[in-house]
Parts: structure tokens; sequence; C-alpha cells
């Protein structure tokens, strides 16, 4: 899915205050700064950066470019390695048995089994190619929304974390009550919060 | 308040924003005009989801097809259940759309756009056309949140139009 082209999913964000003058001039050093760095040839489990929103392969922004009209228009990347548990749990079983065989007289204790643990798990990852997911972000200068073109938590929370360290701008997402609040300034969050529920339910009277 | 205290306590506000659209949506024939005068279509589509009780308790219950418009879709309501996301036909001076919103985070999935005789085929539309069409249906949503929430925040709420609700959840 993508905000590109075809269907798509959509979460609305907008900034906590106004960029300071002349950052926009700068967006495109600031991104380069959190490029998406490749991990294929290290054992790390996850690596998130931007890339061309139209190549996921192009950190260097040299297809589409990040500027469309008055939109910012960013690919979020993430690769990670995810080991099962029940394969980590088997591999690390096997180690665990060959290195207690060379020293049948001493159990190996909890620390040496945790050692274990880690060094199998950097062992799998670093067996397992990266799979590689992209999603899209499309900033409205003209507006001030912010397009994150995802709608599961999962992708909100790594978008927030690259976006703040990108920027340092915060990102809130326009959940409806605070979406409420920008769209009718005069009643801020305090205002809203004195509403109660409706009873749907109740017919006879209406009240 | 606390922002995320403030967003958990009003959530109720997003589920009936979705059921005030759909209720506007059958009460003005698929057609609502907005503050600033232009028109904009809605209909619901097939899928609403239902939810009772909260956290690990509650149970949520999907509607699809006919189900959605069924008696017992609106009985559910009469029950408490909370409407947590619907779909809908959105069709604005610029595109329709298929999406479903959910009420807790605004956030819309499954958006595609919608077969429409008022408009072009535009599949080979350029990117900045389509981004702008994006942004034209945030600013619909905007402004039919905003609609919502001036009747919400009215005496015409509890006077004229939560009446008038709970008659029509009353006759599904």
């Amino acid at each position: 899915m993508s905000l590109l082209a075809g269907s798509f999913s959509l979460s609305r964000y907008r900034l906590d205050q106004e960029p300071p003058p002349g950052f926009f001039s700068r967006v495109r050093d600031l991104v380069a700064r959190f490029a998406f760095v490749d991990i294929e040839d290290s054992d790390a489990e996850a690596s998130v950066g931007w890339v061309d929103a139209a190549d996921p392969y192009d950190p260097g922004f040299g297809r589409l470019g990040i500027n469309v009209g008055p939109f910012i228009v960013l690919g979020l990347r993430r690769d990670a390695r995810t080991i099962s548990p029940a394969v980590l749990k088997k591999y690390t079983e096997l180690e665990t048995r060959r290195l207690q065989a060379e020293r049948p007289e001493r159990p190996l204790t909890t620390h040496h089994r945790r050692e274990v643990r880690e060094r199998t798990l950097a062992r799998l990852r670093g067996r397992l190619p990266a799979a590689t997911k992209m999603v899209h972000v499309v900033w409205d200068t003209d507006t001030g929304d912010i397009f994150l073109g995802a709608a599961i938590a999962k992708w909100r929370q790594v978008f927030e974390d690259l976006f703040i360290n990108t920027f340092d701008l915060i990102p809130i997402l326009q959940a409806p009550p605070l979406a409420a609040a920008r769209l009718d300034p005069e009643r801020d969050l305090g205002a809203l919060d004195r509403l109660a529920p409706a009873n749907l339910a109740r017919v006879v009277g209406d009240r | 308040m606390d922002v995320v205290t403030a967003i958990k306590r009003l959530e109720f506000l997003g589920q009936e924003f979705l059921i005030w659209l759909w209720f506007m949506a059958e009460r003005q024939g698929g057609v609502i005009r907005l503050p600033d005068g232009s028109v904009v279509g809605i209909e619901p589509i097939n899928v609403m989801t239902l939810a009772s009780g909260q956290g690990p308790t509650g149970f949520t219950v999907a509607c699809r097809g006919r189900q959605v418009d069924s008696p017992e879709t609106r009985v559910a309501l009469q029950q408490g259940r909370r409407l947590t996301r619907a779909g809908f036909r959105v069709r604005t001076d610029q595109a329709a759309w298929h999406l479903t919103l959910d009420a807790a985070t605004g956030a819309l999935t499954g958006v595609r756009p919608a077969p429409d005789p008022e408009h072009d085929d535009d599949s080979d539309e350029d990117l900045l056309a389509r981004l702008l069409k994006i942004r034209d249906l945030a600013a619909v949503l905007d402004s039919l949140l905003k609609m919502f929430l001036a009747i919400r925040l009215d005496e015409r709420w509890e006077g004229e139009e939560l009446p008038a609700l709970r008659r029509w959840i009353a006759s599904g």
C-alpha cells in the first residue's frame, strides 16, 4: 500500500510548534543525516532511515528527490531480521550442549548460558538476510499536515522516533479529540473535557 | 490536562463522530453541505466494527456487507456497543474514495479511489495531482469533524440532534 499509487492507509500528524525560520531550506540536509544505513554486512537486528520515496534502495534521493510541489515526500525504510523464539531456543540449546560436552565436570552458569544465547542470536542474525519494508511520509508545507502512509501503532512509533531525531520537532497524531481542539481554537482540550459520552440508547422523553 | 489522558478520556468523540456521519448520510440522502457551501457525498459502505466493554474484557464484532445496515447493527448501538471503525464512500469536488475511519486514532485504512462517473479515470495521474487529492480528502474530513463538533458543543445537540439520532438508531 502506498501514498504514491494504489490503495493506502493514512495516519495524520501535525507539529506541536511552528518550524523555525529557514527550516524548510535545511530539510534535505537534515534528512541526509538520517538516510537509511544498510545492515546487510552486519549482525544488527534492525535499521531505520529515510530513502527516496520512489525507490526503497536509494538513500541518496536520486530518483524522485524530496520535493513535489509544496509537499516533502520521503520513504521511511525499516530493515529487520526477526529470529523466531523457537529457532533461537533450538540453536541456543545445541550450542549449550556442545559447550557442556567440552567441560562435563563444570556445569554452565546462568551467566554463561546468557552469553551463549546472545552469541547464538548474533550468529543467526548474521546468517539471515534483513527484510525490507517501506512506508511513505508526505509533509504538506502549505497546510502543516504530515501524512504517514500506515495506520498501525508499530509504524507510528518508528515514524515518530525518526522524525524527532531528524528534525528536532515533535509530530502529534491527530486523533479526533486533538483534531477537534485544533479545528475549533476557541475550545481547547480543557473545554472538550467537560463533555460526557452521549447516551444513544434512550428514546422515550428524548432526554 | 495531559494530552494522552485527554485523548483517552475523549475517545468517545471519535465514536460519536462516526455514528453521526452514518446518521447524516442516511438523513440527508448521502449528501452533506459543508459550511463553505461545497457539497460532499457520504455513503456508509461495507465495513463497521462495534466494540463492547474496555480493555481485555471487551470484544469486537466486525460487520460486513449487508450486515452493516441490518437492524442488528443499530440494536447493538442501542445496547451500548461503540462504533470503533466505519467504512464510507466519500465524494468530494476532486475525487471519490472508499475508506475506513478509525474512531480512536483518526487513521484511515483501505483508502482507494472509488469508481465515480463524475470524475475521469485517473489511474495515470501525476504524483502532485494525487497528493493534492489526498490534501482535499483530509480537508473534507476536517470540515465534517468541525461540523459535528459545532453541533456537539451547541444547545442543538441535546435539544434536536441527539433526540433525532436516538430515534434513528431505534428505528433500525
